[in-house]
C-alpha cells in the first residue's frame, strides 16, 4: 500500500497535515518578524499599580513619574528610535487583581515586558511573569521574593524592607547611640522578614528590642499603640506599614506626648511626603531616620531633573522611585541596541550591565541576585521636610 | 495603663455610639435599617473636604452647605428609594444595601485615587488628660455630639408631636393615613434628619481618623452590632453598648496585640450581648 492509498483511505489525515502545516507556514515569519511588543517604532510596556486603594498614593506617584520620564525620552526621538508605550491599568492595591492585570497586559495588550508598584501586588503576579518569561523591570516593590530566589526574568532597583530596615538601624545606632527599641509592623506577611531583621539588627547593634506591636492597614485609631508605647518608653521606635499610617501614628504620638527618646526609624514610605502630610502639626529636627533606597531624598539638589518632569507637583519618594526605575529601563534598552528581545534584556542585565549611574541614584549594574543597587539613602526631617540625613548611601 | 485604655477605649466607643444612633434614628422612624447611613456620612464628608480644599470656603460655610446637602440627599434618596415604589421596610433596608454600593462606588471613582486624605484642621486643636490619656478636643466633640443626639432622639421621639407622628406612622402607617398623619411629610422629614446626623457622623470621623471611600466599614460593624444590642430601639442601651465596645476593642488591642481581633470582637459582643437580652427577657416574661 503507497502512502497515497492510506491518504486515500483517511481524507482527514491530509486535512490535518494541511492545517498543521498552513500553521507552521503562518507562525515561523512571524517569529522572524519581531518580539512581542515591540515593533520598528515602539516598545510595549505594561504596568499594574495600585492607583485606588490603600497605596494609592504611592502608586500615583511612582507612575506618574516614570510615564512622565518615558514621555521626556519619547519627545527627544525615543530609544534607538523607537517610542516607549507605557500601559498602565490599576489594580486598587489587590494581589488578585494585579494578577488579572498582568494577564490582560500579556495576552491582549501583548507588552514586551513589565513593572508594576505595590509590595503585595507585586507578589501576586511574580510567579505568573517567572512561567510566561515576562521580563519584570524595577518594580516600586520591596518584597524579597524578587530577588530571594534569583528569578531569571526578574529585575530589582530598590533593597526590600528587610535589607532597607537593616541598613537604616545599623547607621542609626552606630550614629546616635544603642537604645531600646519597640517594632510597630503593620500584619502583611511582606512584613514577616523585615520584622525579624529589624529585631536582630537591634540585638547586633548593642540593643533590646522590648516588644512588636502588630497593626493593621489603613487603621482608624493609633491610641492603643501610642499607650503601649508610653508604658514601654523605647529609645526607638522601628515603624513599618504605610506612609500615611505612620503620620497618623505620629499625630497620636504627639498628642499623647509619647515621642521615643531618640528616634523612629522606619523603612522607605516613611520618608514619602504622604507621612508629612499625614502627621498633622510639626514633626521635631532628628526624630525621623528613614530609608530611602537606590536614591536619593526627593528634595536633594540631584533630583531637580526629576522634580522638573512635574514642576508643578511636590515629588515624593515614590515619584522619584518611578523616575528612576525609568531611567533604568531607558538605558538598558539603549545598551540593547535595535535588536530587542526578552532573551537579550534578561542576559544584558543578567550579568552585562556595567555600571551606570543618573545624578539622583547610586550606581546601577548587575548582581548575582538581581538587586542592581543595594545601598540605601538616610533621610531625616529637618524644618518640616526631608532631607538626608547623611551625604553616603550605606548599607 | 488600664486607665488609659479605658479612657481611650471611651472616646471611641461613642463613635460607635453615635453611628448606632444614625440607624436607629430611622428604624425608630419609620422602620427601615438604612445600611448606607455610614456612606452618607462618608460621601458628605468628602463634599466638605471639596468645599474647604478645591473652594477654599471658609469651615463653617463649607460644614453649613454641607449639612443643607445632606438634607437634601435625604429627600432624595427618600423620594428615589422609598416614594418611587413604597414597600415593606425589609425591601426598603434591601434597597438601601444598593444604595450602599452605588455611594461607594461613587466615591471610589471621584476621590479614590488620592485617598486616605488627611481631613483640614476645623476645630480647635488641643486636648483634656483624662486617667494619663490625652482626650483631643475632637473626641470630646463626638462624646458631646453623641449624648446630644441620643437626648435629641429621645425628645423628639417621646417628648413631641412630631415624634408622636413619626411613632404613629411608623406603627401603622395605614392606620395613621386614615387618622389624617400626612404620612409622607413625616417620612420625608425623617429621612432628612437621618441623613443630617450621617453627616455630621462622616465629617467628625474624617476629622478625628482621615478620609477614604472605606473609612466608614469597620465603625458601621461595630456601630451596628451596638445598635442592634439596643434593639435598634433605645439610644441609652445603643449608646452605652458602643462604650462597652470600644472598651473592648481598645483593650484587646493593647492586651492581645491583634487588630483583627477587634472586627471578630464586634460580633462576639454583639452574639453574647443577644443571647444574654433574650434571656433576661425570658425571665422578665415567666415572672
Amino acid at each position: 500500500m503507497t502512502v497515497m492509498d492510506h491518504i486515500k483511505k483517511r481524507p482527514h489525515v491530509l486535512a490535518a497535515a494541511a492545517m498543521l502545516a498552513s500553521g507552521l507556514m503562518v507562525t515561523a515569519p512571524a517569529k522572524a518578524q519581531s518580539e512581542t511588543g515591540v515593533t520598528a517604532t515602539s516598545i510595549k510596556l505594561g504596568m499594574s499599580a495600585g492607583i485606588t486603594g490603600p497605596i494609592a498614593f504611592a502608586s500615583r506617584q511612582f507612575s506618574s513619574y516614570m510615564q512622565k520620564y518615558f514621555d521626556k525620552v519619547n519627545a527627544a526621538g525615543g530609544v534607538n528610535g523607537r517610542k516607549i508605550e507605557l500601559t498602565i491599568i490599576d489594580d486598587g492595591g489587590k494581589g488578585d487583581v494585579a494578577l488579572q492585570n498582568a494577564q490582560r497586559l500579556l495576552q491582549q495588550e501583548r507588552v514586551f515586558a513589565m513593572t508594576t508598584i505595590g509590595t503585595a501586588t507585586t507578589a501576586g503576579i511574580l510567579d505568573y511573569l517567572t512561567r510566561q518569561k515576562v521580563p519584570l523591570l524595577f518594580p516600586g516593590a520591596y518584597n524579597t521574593e524578587l530577588v530571594t530566589p534569583t528569578r531569571a526574568n526578574t529585575f530589582a532597583l530598590f533593597q526590600p524592607y528587610e535589607g532597607q530596615i537593616a541598613a537604616v538601624t545599623r547607621w542609626v545606632y552606630k550614629t546616635k547611640g544603642a537604645g531600646s527599641a519597640v517594632i510597630v509592623r503593620a500584619t502583611p506577611p511582606s512584613f514577616d522578614l523585615a520584622a525579624k531583621s529589624a529585631a536582630a539588627t537591634v540585638e547586633a547593634s548593642g540593643g533590646k528590642t522590648l516588644a512588636t506591636l502588630n497593626t493593621s492597614y489603613n487603621q482608624p485609631e493609633w491610641a492603643s499603640i501610642v499607650i503601649r508605647l508610653k508604658e514601654l518608653k523605647p529609645d526607638y521606635i522601628i515603624v513599618m506599614t504605610t506612609a500615611s499610617d505612620m503620620g497618623r501614628m505620629w499625630k497620636e504620638i504627639a498628642q499623647q506626648g509619647a515621642a521615643p527618646g531618640k528616634g523612629i526609624i522606619g523603612i522607605s514610605p516613611l520618608a514619602d511626603q504622604a507621612f508629612l502630610d499625614t502627621a498633622g502639626g510639626p514633626v521635631p529636627d532628628n526624630m525621623i531616620y528613614a530609608a530611602v533606597p537606590a536614591t536619593v531624598v526627593p528634595t536633594a539638589k540631584e533630583a531637580e531633573d526629576a522634580r522638573n518632569l512635574s514642576p508643578g507637583e511636590t515629588m515624593g519618594l515614590f515619584g522619584l522611585e518611578g523616575a528612576a526605575s525609568a531611567a533604568v529601563i531607558v538605558e538598558a534598552l539603549r545598551r540593547l541596541g535595535p535588536d530587542v528581545t526578552r532573551a537579550k534584556l534578561t542576559a544584558l542585565l543578567h550579568d552585562k550591565f556595567e555600571p551606570f549611574k543618573v545624578p539622583f541614584t547610586d550606581t546601577v549594574k548587575s548582581s548575582p541576585d538581581h538587586l542592581m543597587i543595594q545601598s540605601v539613602g538616610v533621610a531625616t526631617v529637618k524644618n518640616g521636610s526631608f532631607v538626608a540625613a547623611t551625604g553616603e548611601f550605606v548599607k | 495603663m488600664l486607665l488609659a485604655t479605658l479612657a481611650g477605649g471611651i472616646s471611641l466607643g461613642f463613635l460607635y455610639g453615635l453611628v448606632a444612633l444614625t440607624l436607629i434614628l430611622l428604624v425608630r422612624t419609620t422602620g427601615v435599617l438604612n445600611f448606607a447611613a455610614a456612606e452618607v456620612g462618608m460621601l458628605c464628608a468628602f463634599i466638605t473636604f471639596t468645599a474647604l480644599t478645591q473652594f477654599h470656603l471658609p469651615a463653617l460655610v463649607a460644614v453649613l452647605l454641607t449639612l443643607v446637602f445632606s438634607a437634601l440627599l435625604g429627600a432624595a434618596v427618600y423620594c428615589g428609594i422609598v416614594l418611587i415604589r413604597p414597600a415593606d421596610p425589609l425591601t426598603l433596608s434591601l434597597r438601601t444595601l444598593g444604595l450602599l454600593l452605588i455611594v461607594n462606588s461613587v466615591a471610589y471613582k471621584i476621590w479614590g485615587a488620592n485617598s486616605p486624605y488627611t481631613f483640614p484642621n476645623i476645630l480647635p486643636h488641643g486636648f483634656v488628660t483624662l486617667f494619663g490619656f490625652n482626650v483631643g478636643y475632637v473626641q470630646l466633640l463626638v462624646i458631646a455630639f453623641a449624648i446630644l443626639i441620643s437626648l435629641a432622639v429621645w425628645v423628639l421621639t417621646e417628648r413631641t408631636k412630631l415624634g408622636l407622628l413619626l411613632r404613629a406612622v411608623s406603627s401603622d402607617r395605614e392606620a395613621a393615613a386614615d387618622l389624617g398623619v400626612p404620612v409622607i411629610s413625616v417620612d420625608l422629614m425623617a429621612w432628612c434628619l437621618a441623613t443630617t446626623v450621617a453627616c455630621c457622623v462622616g465629617i467628625l470621623v474624617a476629622h478625628l481618623f482621615f478620609l477614604a471611600p472605606d473609612m466608614m466599614a469597620p465603625i458601621l460593624l461595630a456601630g451596628f452590632a451596638a445598635a442592634q444590642l439596643g434593639e435598634m430601639k433605645s439610644a441609652r442601651i445603643a449608646l452605652v453598648a458602643g462604650v462597652a465596645l470600644g472598651i473592648i476593642q481598645s483593650a484587646s488591642s493593647v492586651y492581645f496585640n491583634q487588630p483583627e481581633l477587634s472586627q471578630i470582637l464586634s460580633f462576639l459582643v454583639l452574639t453574647v450581648g443577644l443571647i444574654v437580652r433574650g434571656k433576661l427577657h425570658d425571665r422578665v416574661v415567666s415572672t
